[in-house]
């Protein structure tokens, strides 16, 4: 589904990717680990194709097709899904509008008719429901005053309302209490199937407890310098970034 | 004179200084006529070389020779409905100044919003506004308010009863009808002591051709009332509006003001507040929308003249196109006015790649117990709140509009419901089009 080959790409005028290579197929999900700094969000920035990062080397193929080529909406139309690391407070637009707007844009893309108010209520209900979300924030304006935990779960239910081919989770744990990190996963897990693929981003193993990983990969000053099976985000934590930034010095 | 006769407005100061007074005045507004007469003598339309004018041109006014509707009101004049005035419980009209009421006039409970010259008749004398007429303007400082009350004949008078409790909105248009008019509408209100009300005034204009109108409000809030005002500036784009707004707030009194400046070629705001007894509140809100070359003003003067008083100040302007804004906060704090709180703030969203923003904050501190912040910003839409929309699908013109939108939702907010936010969401959906078409015409 995701092909990367032997990525190199600026955040601003700063080189941060020097050689990412990285298959991920329809049916895997994959965690890519790393300490701050080595590059996890210029990747998922990337893939989401925001604005002042720039592949200067490399390819991106998603679906067979050239990602690079496509605008960040067209991305989100084909399928791919961010669930951001800082998600981005909106005064005066209501939660409701925005997701509404946005699932609405996804099924236009896909053909199918659009959601009217009653349907789109219905939907958000139910996935509301899944993530543990108060009813009241989708009433809201987007993630304006939010708890990190409640902007957190916004992010899992957009990915559920849009139910993408490949999502993409940046630190989506990252400040969670347990219960929170439960939903969390929960809504990851409910999602996974085998023509869907996900890219978990993490900076602790404890989220991949509750979302079981087919591949780990450590990131360190932009390039992947190890991967393997789930066990290798348990070896992670118990010697700690240092070991592997010594092994690949 | 007729009424059809028309001069340029240096002819009518001319002019308006031999008017003598039409006979059956009350002494209150001969005197009040007579000394705006006195402070217009020898004055001409103000011009760029003074300092509140440094920012807008009135030579477009100057160029246009106008007829100033006088005499009597034309038979069968109807209210015009709009969907705002459709949600008022009482209401009434200035049409071309001149004061029109619904044909059957429900007595209505709390509240008599009655027509000036009956007041000056004395036939039903609501006291009330005879207190505020000429009582809270300021002739000397403005010519727009000298101007209309040289040229006072007629005007509206709304008087809230103590400690009438009005839910629905009150409703009074303020309607240009004919091409090539100067008009002077005019206000009196007094929110009596601890009554509450909700008063929209909405201005309109028919019709094709240039219109002038110089509209005055004196408002009074009485200790405890609590009184919201509504105005929504959506005249046709030849259309000049000078309004010049006067309130003095008594003890806990609390004045809300939004002003919703969504059309007009040419518009001027004063919003004058003197905050006169301990306790007393007052929040302005303005959103102003501007579209083609239209030039929107705003200065605002905020007078804590007492301790203890609050004042909140949010202006936000959209200037697509070649559109131009000036926002002019003035906040005086008297030497007495110790624990004055008051917050002063002017975003901006210039969309138009010749758009431009004048804004300046004013501060005359005279206290040394005070909290006074103040700040503006002049921008364009938050590229990471575009991304993270894009990146839900949304395309880039429905981003931008959507952004838009949600700037100007901050003000709408807080207008009270009954007025009717779907009707006024829509008045500015409009007015964000207008300003928005070319600016996001061709996306990325
Ligand atoms: N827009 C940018 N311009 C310049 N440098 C950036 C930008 N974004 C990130 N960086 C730098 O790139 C490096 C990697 O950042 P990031 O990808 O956010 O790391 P991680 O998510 O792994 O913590 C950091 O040194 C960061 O300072
Ligand atoms: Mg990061």
């Amino acid at each position: 589904m995701l092909e990367i080959k032997n990525l190199h790409a600026n955040a601003g005028d700063e080189p941060i990717l020097r050689g990412i290579d990285l298959e991920i197929a329809a049916g895997e999900v994959h965690a890519v680990m790393g300490p701050n700094g080595s590059g996890k969000s210029t990747l998922s920035n990337i893939l989401a194709g925001r604005p002042g990062y720039s592949v200067t080397h490399g390819e991106v193929l998603y679906a067979g097709q050239d990602l690079t080529q496509l605008e960040p909406e067209e991305r989100a139309r084909e399928g791919i899904f961010l669930a951001f690391q800082y998600p981005v407070e909106i005064p005066g637009v209501s939660n409701n509008y925005f997701l509404k707007a946005s699932v609405n844009a996804v099924r236009a893309h896909r053909g199918e008719p659009e959601l009217d108010a009653m349907e789109f209520l219905a939907l958000s209900q139910e996935k509301m429901k899944a993530v543990d979300m108060p009813a009241d924030l989708m009433n809201r304006s987007i993630n304006e005053g939010f708890s990190g935990g409640e902007k957190k779960r916004n992010e899992v239910l957009q990915m559920l309302l849009l139910e993408p081919q490949l999502s993409i989770l940046d630190e989506t744990d990252s400040g969670l209490d347990i219960d929170a990190l439960r939903v969390v996963a929960q809504g990851v897990n409910s999602l996974r199937s085998p023509d869907r693929a996900m890219l978990v981003i993490t900076h602790y193993q404890r989220l991949l407890d509750y979302i079981v990983p087919d591949r780990v990969h450590v990131l360190s000053a932009g390039r992947i310098v190890r991967s393997g099976g789930k066990d290798l985000a348990l070896e992670l934590e118990e010697k700690g970034y240092g070991w592997i930034e010594e092994a690949s010095a | 004179m007729t009424s059809a006769e028309k001069r340029s407005i240096s002819a009518w100061l001319e002019a308006s200084a031999r008017i003598v007074d039409v006979g059956d005045e009350a002494p209150f507004l001969r005197e009040a006529r007579s000394q705006a007469l006195a402070t217009l003598s020898g004055q001409s339309l103000p011009t760029r070389r003074l300092e509140s004018w440094k920012y807008t041109s009135l030579n477009e006014i100057a160029k246009i020779e106008w007829a100033a509707p006088r005499g009597p009101l034309q038979k069968n004049q109807e209210l015009p409905a709009t969907p705002l005035s459709r949600q008022a419980g009482l209401r009434a009209g200035l049409i071309d100044g001149r004061f029109v009421t619904e044909p059957e006039t429900p007595k209505y409970q709390g509240a008599r919003l009655v027509s000036l010259s009956e007041t000056r008749t004395g036939e039903l004398a609501p006291s009330g506004c005879l207190d505020v007429l000429g009582q809270v303007a300021d002739l000397k400082r403005h010519f727009f308010t000298a101007l209309n009350t040289a040229l006072l004949d007629d005007g509206a008078c709304l008087e809230i009863e103590p400690n009438a409790q009005i839910a629905e909105p009150i409703h009074l248009s303020i309607v240009d009808s004919k091409s090539q008019t100067l008009s002077c509408p005019r206000l009196a209100l007094k929110a009596g002591a601890g009554s509450r009300a909700t008063l929209v005034i909405e201005h309109l204009t028919f019709g094709d051709g240039p219109r002038l109108a110089a509209f005055v409000s004196e408002i009074i809030v009485e200790p405890q009332a609590e009184l919201d005002l509504i105005l929504v500036q959506r005249e046709e784009s030849e259309s000049f509006l000078a309004s010049n707004l006067y309130a003095r707030l008594e003890q806990h009194g609390r004045l809300r003001v939004h002003t919703l400046t969504l059309g007009g070629r040419l518009v001027r705001n004063e919003v004058v507040s003197e905050l006169a007894g301990q306790g007393a509140e007052v929040d302005l809100r303005g959103l102003f929308i501007g579209s083609e070359d239209r030039h929107i003003d705003h200065q605002t003067t905020i007078d804590h003249a007492v301790s203890h008083c609050t004042s909140r100040e949010l202006y936000k302007g959209v200037l697509g196109d070649s559109s131009r804004g000036v926002f002019c906060g003035r906040i005086i704090v008297r030497p007495d006015a110790q624990k004055t709180d008051s917050q002063q703030s002017n975003p901006n969203l210039l969309l138009g790649e010749k758009a431009e923003i004048d804004t300046q904050p004013q501060l005359e501190i005279y206290a040394d117990d005070v909290r006074c912040s103040h700040g503006s910003t002049i921008g364009r839409l938050d590229p990471e709140a575009l991304f993270y929309l894009q990146s839900r699908a949304i395309g880039p013109e429905s981003a931008r509009a959507i952004l838009t939108r949600g700037f100007a939702q901050e003000i709408v907010e807080t207008v009270p419901k009954a007025v009717g936010h779907p009707q006024l969401e829509s008045l500015i959906a409009g007015a964000l089009e207008a300003a928005t078409a070319q600016a996001f015409g061709e996306g990325p």
